[in-house]
């Protein structure tokens, strides 16, 4: 018995039978249409100070322009448009209901349309109409773009009913007769992935399960000033004192000067008894002052528990860390946190708002100008670097020796990590765009020249004889016949060299002290770990991912249009 | 077979062809092949694998060198004739280049001569119009079925009117029926042109068919066992494979590959 005939089944017919995808199809649309109904009349009737409406992205930004359009000075485009509209209304500046009701007026517009469309729709699924596809990818689309405008309010149902309109859309979209086509399950793909993130996230709130052993208290005086609390500190009042670590450092030098027999420390690594950490856990915003003599014995602040603290009142110190339960953590579910995993439209809304408070721009616009800049530092490295790649290849195409000699450096080139090389080259050449650009050579000009290497190398005898047998010489064989056969091999390494390029000129931002590229962004956005810089440390990486899409995809059209007459490169059958 | 033209193309004095390997005994490939060429000839040169037809074609198109004898093409070493490109080749795949139309394909070797743009289409055209590929031009390899692709390096071999076409069995991977039209195919354009042509080939009847004299070879070491004058008249038609002077010579290499085999 052969392995192909144990293989061979006889054809199973998967599909549904007809009827039963046209009730599935049906019922999904009418689903998706009052789910979108539900989420139109839902933002319709929103008050103005409702949370659903002031957490909304559009709200916030709407936020942002009216601040911006009261400045006369103001370069935001958005906002010279608002003005320009008030202006239209025979009002100096548009007032903040004015920009909120637009946002509010867009998203109950948008869903009523989402759900006419899913209402056609249906009657399309019942006449097995090929326009069924479009009109519920355009639904599907609405239910995504209200994903990053829907907030998330406890005790609200809409994000939960958005992404229940996307089950359904899609579902439609997979029952529909129509058929799938690339661009479909591109989106249908986009969908899932978007929803998994948010099911993640509901089902991190709802495995919120940890077990905590509670510790003593701390016995904590509170002073009008930090001066007060020092003064309580010398004469033994308290123990030490608990304060922001720069008002401590701006009335007393750094250890181990002293100052009137006081010092200060400030904890470091973080305080655990065995191997369970210890909450709420000493930021490094906080420090703790103490008497020169305590310091040797005080470290951690748990050695300080039992005796008596102090602490300016209303102070960080005083809210957020010592009147805290302290807890010792044993286990915890709690892994993925609005921190580590912000909502989807904390992201979108960190876009649309400015990267510093009271910012003249919106992130999605300083992005935008650092992403062109780390683009032009990775072009200009990946044009050097193909470029070197291909010289290097022809040589070693054509000399044994300096392929012998000279190719095991390149290889070893590639083991030394780029971000260790990085900053030598940042010293050599300067923090400019020159050094970034000479890193993503670096990263670029290897799998060019292996692969035009490989390329050059791999013509037949027979079509080199063929050319031989014209007389031809080397240069000619190398135009005529190796550079063409090599084209497919040096593609598909500019395809790869395009998106390290991109990597190879982030890793360049770092060491060099550019602040204009994404390479910054990201330092930026990583250095405190808070709320709220993390979403904008999302909002970075997608960027940073986008630009090598980007990249890859204009690469990928050149071969296309170089490839074209290509057997392999297309999808015929030679 | 010609009876006017009498220079002499290719002329081989005692020739040896011997690959050395360091691991085994050294292989001889050729031993005392001697052989002269006139102009207009047909030669086939015909016998069982390892016989040394290739090397001898290899030898002539100055892919290989001889190890020791005396070869001359048109009066020159085989070098001096490359270099002079006296010669056009066919091999067996047509090894015509996928990223080239069929038009650009036959244009290669007038590109690598330095030809002007306008001569090279024009002769390319020619030449396609010649193996009845006129229509082709601007097709692609891929597109072309193995018969056309043969036909289509055929042309490429003549676009520069070289006095000498080598053939390295150039249609042993077609179908039988396929290639006894190309048989027919090439003995036409061989009438039209007047070129000498050297046919390298494992099938006796398609040696027959074409050659004004068959090189009968036999193997180990590789030697010409017997040079067959074929008296099969031309112009030979598709029922001269049928007639009894066919089936004669077709008989007389046949013995001669056998008795050489059993030597």
């Amino acid at each position: 018995m052969s392995i192909v005939n144990a293989v061979a089944h006889p054809p199973i017919d998967r599909e549904f039978p007809a009827p039963l995808r046209m009730v599935i199809g049906i019922t999904l649309a009418v689903f998706a249409g009052l789910i979108a109904l539900f989420l139109g009349i839902t933002f319709f009737r929103l008050d103005d100070s409702s949370l659903l409406l002031t957490e909304s992205t559009p709200y916030k930004l709407g936020v942002w322009v009216t601040e911006q359009a009261e400045r006369p000075d103001s370069r935001a485009h958005l906002a010279v448009l608002a003005r320009a509209w008030a202006s239209t209304q025979g009002q100096d500046m548009p007032t903040l209901a004015q920009t909120t009701r637009f946002g509010q007026s867009i998203v109950t517009v948008s869903a009523m349309l989402m759900a006419l469309g899913a209402g056609v729709g249906m009657v399309g699924v019942w006449l097995r109409a090929n326009w069924v596809r479009p009109l519920f990818l355009g639904v599907l689309l609405g239910f995504i773009t209200l994903l990053f405008i829907v907030p998330t309010v406890e005790g609200e149902m809409s994000l939960v009913a958005v992404m229940l309109g996307i089950v359904c859309s899609v579902g439609v979209l997979a029952a529909s007769e129509a058929g799938v086509t690339r661009l479909v399950a591109f989106f249908i793909t986009i969908a899932v992935l978007l929803l998994v993130w948010e099911g993640l996230k509901l089902s991190a709130q709802s495995v919120n399960y940890a077990i905590r052993l509670p510790q003593s208290a701390w016995q904590v005086t509170a002073y009008p000033t930090l001066d007060d609390a020092l003064i309580a500190l010398k004469s033994g009042e308290v123990m030490a004192v608990f304060a922001e670590r720069n008002e401590l450092r701006d009335l007393m030098p750094a250890f181990p000067d002293t100052q009137d027999g006081l010092t200060y420390i400030q904890p470091t690594q973080q305080e655990q008894t065995f191997i369970f950490p210890i909450e709420p856990s000493l930021t490094g915003r906080l420090a703790i002052a103490l008497r020169e003599n305590d310091a040797p014995q005080m470290s951690v602040p748990s050695q300080l528990v039992g005796g008596q603290v102090g602490a300016v009142s209303a102070s960080f110190a005083l809210t957020r860390y010592l009147s805290t339960p302290r807890e010792v953590v044993l286990v915890s579910l709690h892994i993925l946190n609005d921190l580590n995993l912000p909502h989807l439209q904390t992201i979108a809304s960190a876009f649309l708002q400015p990267a510093r408070r009271n910012g003249e721009f919106l992130l999605i616009r300083i992005l935008g100008e650092a992403a062109t800049y780390t683009w032009s530092a990775a072009a200009l490295g990946f044009g050097f670097g193909a470029f070197l790649g291909l010289v290097l290849g022809v040589i070693f195409a054509h000399s044994r020796l300096l392929e012998r000699a000279l190719l095991p450096y390149v290889v070893a080139s590639q083991t030394v990590p780029i971000l260790a090389i990085a900053p030598m080259i940042v010293i050599g050449l300067g923090a400019s765009l020159t050094s970034v650009a000479v890193i993503a050579v670096y990263i670029t000009f290897f799998p060019v020249a292996i692969n035009t290497l490989r390329g050059l190398l791999s013509p037949s005898p027979l079509s080199i004889e063929l050319l031989e047998s014209y007389a031809t010489s080397q240069w000619g064989i190398l135009w005529k016949l190796r550079f063409p056969s090599a084209m497919p091999y040096i593609f598909s390494a500019l395809k790869v060299s395009a998106t390290a390029s991109v990597v190879g000129a982030i890793i360049g931002e770092l060491p060099s002290g550019i602040s204009d590229g994404l390479g910054r962004a990201i330092l930026n956005f990583s250095s405190d770990y808070s709320p709220v810089s993390t979403p904008k440390l999302w909002a970075t990486i997608i960027v940073s991912a986008f630009v090598g899409v980007v990249f890859f995809t204009l690469v990928s059209l050149v071969e296309r249009v170089v490839l074209r007459h290509y057997v392999r490169s297309g999808e015929r059958d030679g | 077979m010609s009876e006017t033209a009498k220079s002499i193309v290719i002329s081989a004095k005692n020739l040896y062809k011997t690959y050395q390997s360091s691991q085994s005994e050294p292989v001889i490939a050729l031993q005392d092949v001697n052989l002269d060429v006139y102009a207009g000839e047909f030669i086939s040169l015909i016998g069982p694998s390892g016989c040394g037809k290739s090397t001898l074609l290899r030898l002539i198109a100055d892919l290989t060198k001889a190890s020791s004898g005396e070869l001359l093409v048109n009066g020159k070493t085989p070098y001096e004739a490359r270099l002079r490109r006296e010669y056009g080749m066919a091999f067996q795949s047509a090894t015509l280049y996928e990223w080239r139309n069929v038009s650009q394909n036959v244009q290669l070797p007038l590109e690598v001569m330095g030809y002007p743009k306008k001569q090279r289409i024009q002769r390319a055209q020619e030449m396609l119009d010649l193996v009845e590929l006129g229509a082709f031009g601007n097709h692609y390899p891929w597109q072309l079925s193995g018969g056309m692709q043969q036909r289509v390096a055929i042309a490429r071999a003549l676009a520069f009117e070289p006095s000498l076409l080598l053939m390295d069995e150039p249609f042993g991977a077609l179908d039988e029926f396929t290639r006894e039209r190309m048989n027919m195919e090439l003995l036409r354009i061989w009438e039209r042109t007047g070129i000498t042509v050297i046919f390298v080939t494992h099938s006796i009847s398609e040696a027959v068919f074409l050659s004004s004299r068959v090189v009968v070879m036999s193997p180990r070491p590789g030697r010409i066992t017997k040079v067959v004058e074929n008296n099969v008249p031309y112009p030979r038609v598709f029922e001269t494979r049928e007639t009894p002077a066919f089936f004669e010579r077709v008989t007389e290499v046949r013995e001669l590959l056998r008795d050489a085999h059993e030597a």
